[in-house]
């Protein structure tokens, strides 16, 4: 045989041994590993059941019958259905018979009649009389019976204490248990002496017990003690379990929602689990052995053992948990035991099995619509979130001052007014098993008023529920109202109530006036004193309820002159066809012969966008007085006043449009309105706001010379190559500048302000402390 | 070329007053002497205090709402309003002050912040 051979050989050998070894069960055995024996006090003998005499008083050294055990029982790995009892306080388990030599002769390890099981082992006697004796009787039901063995016996040997003892076998768990009451001596002088106590199994294997007078009982499971001599006080039970050996394991959490989830996972070799469930972020405190806890799957009502709630007590391997946080992390902590927790048997494995999961976030209601509106009702719908349940408040006027209360259930009605009432709302609904259907119609809401809807997620397990007051869903709707008119806006709303045609007044500025302020040296750089012409615009748009453009109110307001050019001013309406324009009215162009307007009032030769003219000349407006040579520019001139020019545009004039068509507020959106200066009288020279495009009247041979770098190709105007303009828009009434001052210079942080691209210092206009020096400033 | 004589003839008077302390809000300073030629703006500057938002109304499907539609600002000055059917689209231009930093949007009772990004703003029930 070569070495390869022998290696092969010697690798099958071993796997065969290897086999024959996992083939084969351990042999059970009575040891520290095997079994535990656990001591509990307080313990009162088992006393319901039926008593049935084994061994009949006044008698000693006897041995029972064969009984048959209402269930089978398992010690050390072997199933057993029979006993035999002796007097002297033990049993022997099996069909066997009992050596009756050796049944007074106390020896726990004694080769004979094993397995035996002893409380108390000694020469005792039975004395005479009702009660005495050994009998049996099953407890409880099925799967958790208990059968006793009761000795009330006067313990003879070196003494006369009378007491009695039990050994109660559990069925299912196989727990061997003594339970010992009124183990005493006549006087004090007696004592106890020389007795065994414990298991031995059906090899060499034993455990055995050392008791003591305080309590302190011990087990030994290598040296035997067959002399033990302390009394047993009151109360003491001895439990003996099969020890756990294994733990659950591989738990998997499934229907995950925001208020619980699902866990299953592999037994452990307990006989049953208790689980508890607490935050992840405290620590888990293991059951006490006998102890009675109450399991309950709704998280809180169960027993509480350190932070977390017992969920389940049972020997399944699942469990859904309910009453969670929402999007909180949880840990099931897995406690293997032996015993029922109800009778006070249960015997828990010290180590746990834990497994943590997150709950998932609460989501709130969504996308409310407004599903039907009528005079006295409004039926709306919404998405519902991941809570439980949902319950919706309604109120008038104002949103909800007050939200719904935790643990608290409100009544709910559909008629407004009717349910609970929370703060300035009611409650109109509050959902039922999770119900889908989320179209509600509240009723009874008075006509032309505004209702605040709120739908808020709740989480509800059966107990009580708890309110997402955080993600609450908040909408509104008015009522139908009154709308004299009938042109769809409500007559709160319409600033013509009575007018049809029209709806609306738009303000632009919102507020107040804008100043337009010009350098007339065009295409020539000026003084940048920017008061060559001084002229604040402000207009109102009326609109319909179909949002075309009814009619503009222009005020155009001159307030100084400080260039010497006559110079007129007039606007484009940028894009707007000058067709769409029913009428003008109002505009100061008496004699100007430089232009001719067509016979809506636009001035003609503009054809495809419209162009008013306001003024032909400001020095029409504002004369100069007292041998001044401008107005309203020198702090010593006199203060000339300045005119206002209220011009109206009608565009649909009773309701009827011009033929060309309608203008639409976004067409005639605000930055379509473009102003610009013409220059000394020559309708070819127009100064307009920096890249504003100028009108078709425009001679467009200026753009490009002198300072102007303007490049109409590209849509620039009206700036020089330094990107300064020679007009600026500020939209709210200012102070101008003095003649010759330099605009920078009378508003310090205007530099800031243009160098950063308006960005910065955007108040540069404004009143605000360190934004103007004043004494550069007029204000006329 | 008026303007221009004119100067020169106040040329001596302007000077006489250059020593003078300007006044800043009611305090007097040594005012900031900047040019405005000097200013170096930006190429696409359009040197108005007013900031151009475009919005942009995102409608509910199915709402039956038909109510004004205002885009306020704090005070309440209104910049816009107009009939709007709250299932229906609807994109237009305001001009606001520039110092201006919070819109709101008001509809059926309902008042809701306008956030801005770059000159646009998208408004919606939701």
């Amino acid at each position: 045989m070569n070495q390869e051979i022998k290696k092969m050989f010697n690798k099958v050998i071993g796997m065969l041994l290897l086999l024959t070894f996992w083939s084969h069960p351990s042999k059970a055995t009575i040891d520290a590993s095997s079994y535990q024996m656990n001591l509990k006090t307080g313990t009162n003998l088992v006393t319901s059941g039926t008593k049935n005499a084994i061994i009949s008083a006044n008698t000693s050294n006897a041995i029972s019958s064969r009984i048959t055990l209402p269930f089978n029982f398992t010690l050390d790995g072997t199933l057993y259905t029979h006993f035999i009892a002796c007097s002297d306080g033990w049993i022997k388990l099996g069909n066997g018979t009992m050596t009756a030599s050796t049944n007074f002769n106390n020896s726990l390890n004694d080769a004979n009649d094993r397995p035996k099981i002893a409380p108390f082992w000694d020469e005792m006697n039975i004395p005479s009389g009702a009660g005495q004796g050994v009998s049996v009787f099953t407890s409880g039901s099925s799967p958790s019976r208990k059968f006793v063995i009761e000795w009330t016996v006067a313990i003879v040997k070196n003494g006369t204490g009378r007491g009695t003892f039990q050994l109660v076998l559990h069925e299912s768990s196989n727990q061997i248990q003594f339970i010992y009451n009124n183990m005493l001596k006549n006087n004090s002088n007696q004592f106890f002496g020389s007795y065994s106590a414990g298991i031995a199994g059906a090899g060499n294997d034993f455990a055995s017990l050392t008791m003591a007078s305080n309590g302190n009982h011990t087990v030994n499971y290598n040296t035997v003690n067959n002399s033990n001599n302390s009394i047993i006080p009151n109360g003491t039970s001895i439990v003996f379990t099969k020890t756990i050996t294994s733990n659950s394991s591989a738990m998997l959490f499934s229907n995950l929602n925001t208020h619980g989830f699902k866990a299953d996972w592999t037994k452990g070799n307990g006989q049953n689990r208790l689980v508890v469930c607490r935050p992840s972020n405290t620590t888990a405190v293991a059951p006490v052995n006998f102890n009675n806890y109450t399991a309950n799957a709704i998280y809180g009502a169960g027993s509480l053992i350190g932070s977390g709630y017992v969920v389940l007590s049972s020997n399944l391997n699942s469990i859904t948990v309910t009453n969670l946080n929402s999007n909180t992390n949880y840990c099931l902590d897995v406690y293997e035991y032996t015993g029922t927790i109800s009778d006070g048997s249960a015997v828990f494995k010290t180590e746990e099995y834990s497994a943590c999961q997150n709950t998932l976030p609460l989501l709130g209601s969504s996308n409310f619509v407004v599903t039907g509106i009528g005079y006295t009702s409004v039926s709306f719908s919404w998405d519902n979130g991941n809570g439980n349940e949902r319950i919706v408040l309604v109120s008038k006027g104002d949103t909800a001052s007050q939200l719904p209360t935790d643990y608290t259930w409100y009544n709910a009605s559909l008629n407004y007014g009717s349910g609970s009432q929370i703060g300035n709302a009611y409650v109109v609904y509050a959902s039922s098993n999770n119900a889908l259907n989320t179209s509600i119609t509240v009723n009874n809401l008075e006509t032309g008023s505004t209702y605040y809807f709120t739908v808020i997620e709740y989480e509800y397990n059966g107990e009580v529920p708890v309110y997402a007051n955080h993600l609450k869903l908040t909408d509104a709707s008015p009522t139908l109202s009154n709308d004299i008119d009938e042109d769809g806006v409500a007559d709160e709303e319409d600033a013509f109530p009575f007018d049809p045609n029209k709806a609306y007044k738009t303000n632009y500025p919102a507020s107040g006036f804008g100043t337009l302020m010009y350098e007339d040296l065009w295409p020539g750089k000026g003084d940048y004193d920017f008061n060559d012409l001084v002229v604040d615009y402000q207009y109102e748009i009326v609109s319909n309820a179909n949002d075309q453009v009814v009619e503009v109110n222009y005020n155009f307001v001159t307030r100084a002159i400080g260039g010497a050019l006559h110079n007129g001013f007039g606007f484009q309406l940028d894009s707007i066809l000058p067709g769409k324009i029913t009428s003008i009215n109002g505009t100061r162009t008496d004699g100007v012969t430089w232009t001719s307007f067509n016979t809506n009032g636009t001035e003609a030769g503009n054809n495809t966008e419209a162009n008013i003219i306001v003024f032909k000349d400001a020095y029409d407006l504002l004369p100069t007085t007292g041998g001044y040579w401008f107005v309203n520019v020198e702090e010593n001139a006199p203060d000339v006043g300045n005119d206002t020019a209220s011009i109206s545009i009608k565009f649909i004039n009773n309701g009827v449009a011009p033929q060309a068509g309608t203008v639409s507020t976004q067409q005639l959106a605000h930055t379509k309105f473009n102003p610009y200066i013409i220059v000394g009288q020559e309708r070819g020279k127009e100064i307009h706001l920096a890249d504003k495009r100028p009108s078709a009247k425009m001679n467009m041979s200026y753009f490009g010379t002198v300072d102007d770098n303007s490049i109409p190709a590209q849509n620039r105007y009206y700036k020089t190559d330094a990107n300064l303009p020679w007009a600026l828009n500020i939209g709210s009434s200012i102070p101008y500048t003095k003649e010759k001052n330099d605009f920078s210079s009378c508003f310090p942080n205007f530099s800031n302000w243009a160098q950063s691209g308006g960005l910065n210092n955007a108040n540069w206009h404004t009143n605000a402390n360190g934004n103007r020096v004043s004494n550069r400033l007029m204000n006329r | 070329m008026k303007k221009i004589i004119f100067a020169m003839f106040l040329s001596i008077g302007l000077l006489s007053m250059a020593c003078k302390k300007h006044t800043v809000n009611n305090e007097n300073s040594g005012a900031n002497q900047s040019k405005f030629e000097n200013i170096k703006a930006p190429q696409n500057f359009k040197w108005s205090t007013l900031n151009t938002i475009n919005f942009n109304y995102i409608p509910t499907a199915n709402d039956a709402r038909v109510s004004t539609l205002k885009i306020v600002d704090a005070t309440g000055n209104i910049y816009f309003q107009r009939l709007q059917k709250a299932n229906q689209a609807f994109e237009s231009t305001i001009e606001v002050p520039g110092h201006i930093q919070q819109l709101e949007m008001r509809y059926a009772g309902l008042k809701k912040a306008i956030a801005i990004t770059n000159g646009k703003a998208t408004i919606s029930l939701r």
